[in-house]
C-alpha cells in the first residue's frame, strides 16, 4: 500500500481546506488582505429583463450583456421591489422593501430613520465613493446620501448641454432642492409652473434648445434626453463612466462608483445603426387592459412599435455597454473589480399600457436584470432561484466581509454566499396613491412564492376584493388568472400578504 | 460740481424712494402671488411624502426665488425709464411700470400654460415670436392709454398702492426664509 509523506500529507490538507472555501464562495481567494476589491455598479433606467436575449428574449437585444454574463453570475429571475425608479432604486440602495423606506411617490425621499443605511455608508472606510445619476429622481435619493460621497457627478456630466441650473453647486441640501426646481418652480413636466418669471425663462430656454438639439444625423429621431434636462449621447455617456473608473483604477486606491444610467428610458432615442434592427415578424401576446391602467390605453399597434423602439434603444446601450466593459477589462479592472449590472425597475408594452410605474407590477415591469462579475471571473454560473433588489445590500456587507444587521428586509444572494431558496416571498409594492406617513392600505402588491405570483389591490375595489394569481412555471405570461381555480394557493399567499402587509403597518411609525 | 452729462442724465432719471417702493411693491404682489396660489394645488401632494420641515424649506426655497425675481422686474422697470424718452415712461412712472409688469407676468402664465404639455414643446417655441409682439403691442397700446387717460393713470396708482401692503407679509417671509436656508445649508 503506497503510504504517503508528511509534506504530501499537508500538502493535501491545504489544498482540501481552499476547497472547501471555493465550494462556499467560489472567489473567496480573490478577497485577499492584499487589495480590496473595487466595485462598480452600472444601472440600467427602465431596462426589463423580459426584453434581454440574455434572459430568452427572442430579439438579440442584448449579445455583449450575454459576453459579459459569460464571467459572471447570471440571476435569472431577480426582482425590483418597486415598479418606478424611486422606489426601485430606493429598495436597491436601503436594502429595505418600499413600505419601510416609504419613498414610494413619484421623486419622493427615503424615510430619514433610513438614511444611515445605505451602499454607500458601507464602503466608508477606505473607500472612495463616486456617485453619478443620470436620472433626476435617483439623484435626488442619491442626494440624501451627500454626506457618504466622495465625488458626486452632477446629473448633466456627459452630456452635450446641461439645464439643471444651480445644482451642481448645492451641497447637502441638494435633495430639496432638486424637490424645489424640478417639481415646483422650474418644473419642465405638464404641471404649472410655480416661477412665473423664472420659470417661464427657463422653460423657454430648455425647450428652444431641445428644438435645436432635434435633428443629429448620428439620431435620426432626435438626440437622447432627460426630460428637457440635459441632451446626451450614449458614446459620450459611456466613455465618460470609462474615464471616471480608469480615472479611479490609477489611484491604486480601492473604490466605490455607482453610475445610474439613463437610457434605455423613454423617450427611446437609438442612434442610426440600432434604428434598423428588428424590422422582424415578431409578434407579442394580446392582453386585456387593466382595469387599473390610468392612461390612454394604447392599441396594440402603438404597443408594438413602442417596444421595437426600446428594444433598438437596448441594443444600443448594450453595444456601448460592451465597450465600456472591453476597455475596463484592457486596463485589467475586471480583475480587481466586482462589476454588478442590474436596473431599477422595467418596462411594459402590454394590457393597454406602455411604460412603468402605476398600478403595473406584471413581470416585464418588475423582472430586471442582475449580473455579478467578481474579481477575475471567467466562468459563467446561473442562478435561477428568485431573487430580489433588497438583497444587493446585504451581499454586499458579506462581499466586504462584514455581517449584515438582522433589520435588512434582504438576504445573500446565493452564490455569493448566500442559499438558494425557492421558496422564500419576493414581494414588490406599489403605493404612490397612500401616504408616506400612514399605514399602507391603498396599494398594488406582487408576492411571488415558488413559481406562483399572486397580486392583490388592497384600498382599490371597495367590496370585491381583485386577486391575480399566475403560475409562472406554466403561464410565464400571466394570461391565466388561477385566483377562482386555485383557492388553496391563493388563500395561502393571500394570507402571507396580509400578514406581512399587517407586520409592517404594526411597526411603522410615522416621522412628520 | 458736475458728473459729466451722462451723469447728469442717470440722476434726472432715477425715480424718487415713493415710487421705487410702489414699483417694487407690485413686482412683489405679482411674483410671490403666483408661487403661493400656484402651490396650493401642489401643498396636498407634498402633505403625502413630505415632512412639515421639507414644506417650509420648499417655500423658503420658492420665496427666494421671487425675491430675486421681483429685484429684477422692478430693476427692469427703473432701466426702461433711464433708457426710453422721458415722456413715454418715465414720466408716467408707476402707471406704466405696472401696466408693464402686470402684462408681462400674465403673459408669461398664459403662454407657459397653454403649452406645459412636454409633446407640445415645438409649438410653444414656434408660438413665441408672434405671442410676444403680441403681448408688447398690448403693453404700448395699454400704456398710451394710461398716459392719456387719467382715470386708467389714477386706477393703475392706486392698484400699486394697494399692492405695497403685500410687501409687510413677503418681505418678512422673505427674511424667515433666508434665515431657514442659512440653517440648513450652512450647519
Amino acid at each position: 500500500m503506497p503510504t504517503i509523506s508528511r509534506r504530501e500529507f499537508l500538502n493535501l490538507a491545504s489544498f482540501a481546506a481552499l476547497s472547501g472555501m471555493a465550494a462556499t464562495h467560489p472567489f473567496a481567494f480573490f478577497n485577499g488582505e492584499i487589495n480590496k476589491p473595487n466595485f462598480i455598479l452600472i444601472l440600467f433606467d427602465a431596462m426589463s429583463a423580459m426584453n434581454l436575449s440574455l434572459y430568452g428574449y427572442s430579439r438579440n437585444t442584448s449579445p455583449f450583456l450575454g459576453n459579459f454574463g459569460d464571467r459572471s453570475t447570471i440571476y435569472h429571475t431577480h426582482y425590483s421591489a418597486g415598479n418606478f425608479t424611486t422606489s426601485g432604486t430606493a429598495s436597491m440602495i436601503t436594502g429595505a422593501l418600499p413600505w419601510r423606506h416609504r419613498a414610494f411617490h413619484y421623486g419622493g425621499l427615503i424615510t430619514s430613520g433610513l438614511l444611515g443605511q445605505n451602499l454607500n455608508a458601507l464602503f466608508r472606510d477606505d473607500y472612495f465613493r463616486l456617485a453619478y445619476c443620470q436620472n433626476p429622481w435617483a439623484d435626488r435619493l442619491m442626494g440624501q446620501f451627500y454626506g457618504d460621497v466622495d465625488r458626486f457627478l452632477p446629473l448633466t456630466a456627459f452630456s452635450l448641454r446641461g439645464n439643471t441650473l444651480f445644482m451642481d453647486r448645492v451641497g447637502e441640501d441638494r435633495s430639496l432642492v432638486s424637490l424645489a426646481s424640478d417639481e415646483f418652480l422650474f418644473t419642465l413636466q405638464d404641471d404649472v409652473v410655480g416661477s412665473s418669471l423664472l420659470g417661464y425663462l427657463y422653460k423657454s430656454a430648455v425647450a428652444n434648445s431641445a428644438v435645436r438639439h432635434q435633428t443629429d444625423p448620428r439620431y435620426p429621431k432626435g438626440l437622447p434626453e432627460i426630460d428637457g434636462y440635459a441632451f446626451f449621447t450614449n458614446q459620450d455617456v459611456y466613455r465618460g463612466v470609462q474615464q471616471q473608473v480608469l480615472e479611479l483604477d490609477l489611484t491604486r486606491s480601492p473604490f466605490y462608483s455607482y453610475f445610474h444610467l439613463y437610457s434605455p428610458h423613454f423617450p427611446y432615442k437609438p442612434d442610426r445603426r440600432h434604428l434598423q434592427l428588428f424590422d422582424d415578424s415578431f409578434t407579442s401576446i394580446p392582453k386585456p387592459v387593466h382595469p387599473l391602467n390610468m392612461s390612454k390605453g394604447y392599441a396594440d399597434s402603438d404597443l408594438f412599435e413602442k417596444r421595437t423602439r426600446y428594444d433598438q434603444q437596448i441594443a444600443h446601450v448594450d453595444s456601448e455597454f460592451g465597450k465600456l466593459i472591453a476597455a475596463l477589462d484592457s486596463a485589467g479592472i475586471l480583475e480587481t473589480s466586482y462589476v454588478i449590472v442590474t436596473s431599477d425597475h422595467g418596462e411594459m408594452f402590454e394590457r393597454g399600457f406602455f411604460g412603468h410605474g402605476e398600478r403595473m407590477l406584471y413581470e416585464p415591469a418588475i423582472r430586471i436584470p442582475l449580473l455579478i462579475h467578481a474579481p477575475g471571473q471567467n466562468e459563467r454560473r446561473d442562478v435561477f432561484t428568485p431573487t430580489s433588489n433588497i438583497d444587493l445590500l446585504p451581499t454586499i456587507h458579506k462581499l466586504l466581509g462584514k455581517t449584515p444587521p438582522a433589520t435588512l428586509d434582504g438576504s445573500i444572494l446565493p452564490g455569493l454566499g448566500g442559499v438558494e431558496d425557492e421558496n422564500r416571498p419576493i414581494f414588490s409594492m406599489e403605493a404612490s396613491q397612500n401616504s408616506a406617513f400612514q399605514p399602507i392600505n391603498r396599494a398594488v402588491i406582487a408576492l411571488r412564492r415558488g413559481h406562483y405570483k399572486l397580486m392583490a389591490y388592497p384600498g382599490y375595489f371597495e367590496g370585491d376584493e381583485l386577486y391575480e394569481l399566475y403560475d409562472l412555471s406554466r403561464d410565464p405570461e400571466e394570461r391565466e388568472n388561477l385566483a377562482a381555480r386555485d383557492e388553496t394557493t391563493l388563500l395561502s399567499l393571500k394570507e402571507e400578504y396580509q400578514d406581512s402587509l399587517a407586520d409592517a403597518n404594526r411597526h411603522f411609525v410615522p416621522a412628520r | 460740481m458736475t458728473l459729466g452729462r451722462a451723469g447728469d442724465f442717470i440722476i434726472t432719471r432715477i425715480p424718487s424712494r415713493h415710487d421705487i417702493v410702489l414699483i417694487f411693491g407690485t413686482a412683489t404682489f405679482l411674483t410671490y402671488t403666483w408661487t403661493v396660489v400656484v402651490s396650493f394645488w401642489k401643498v396636498p401632494s407634498w402633505l403625502f411624502y413630505l415632512k412639515t420641515s421639507e414644506v417650509i424649506a420648499l417655500y423658503s426655497y420658492s420665496f427666494l426665488v421671487n425675491f430675486i425675481e421681483s429685484l429684477s422686474l422692478a430693476a427692469l422697470m427703473v432701466l426702461l425709464g433711464l433708457i426710453l424718452p422721458k415722456r413715454w415712461w418715465y414720466d408716467n412712472l408707476v402707471s406704466v411700470s405696472v401696466v408693464a409688469m402686470l402684462l408681462i407676468i400674465t403673459s408669461m402664465a398664459w403662454h407657459s400654460r397653454l403649452y406645459q404639455d412636454p409633446e407640445l414643446r415645438d409649438v410653444f417655441v414656434d408660438s413665441q415670436l408672434v405671442w410676444w409682439i403680441c403681448t408688447v403691442g398690448l403693453i404700448f397700446l395699454l400704456c398710451v392709454l394710461a398716459i392719456r387717460i387719467n382715470s386708467f393713470n389714477t386706477l393703475l396708482l392706486n392698484l400699486a398702492d394697494r399692492f405695497v401692503v403685500f410687501l409687510f407679509l413677503y418681505f418678512p417671509l422673505t427674511i424667515f426664509s433666508v434665515l431657514v436656508l442659512l440653517f440648513r445649508n450652512i450647519r
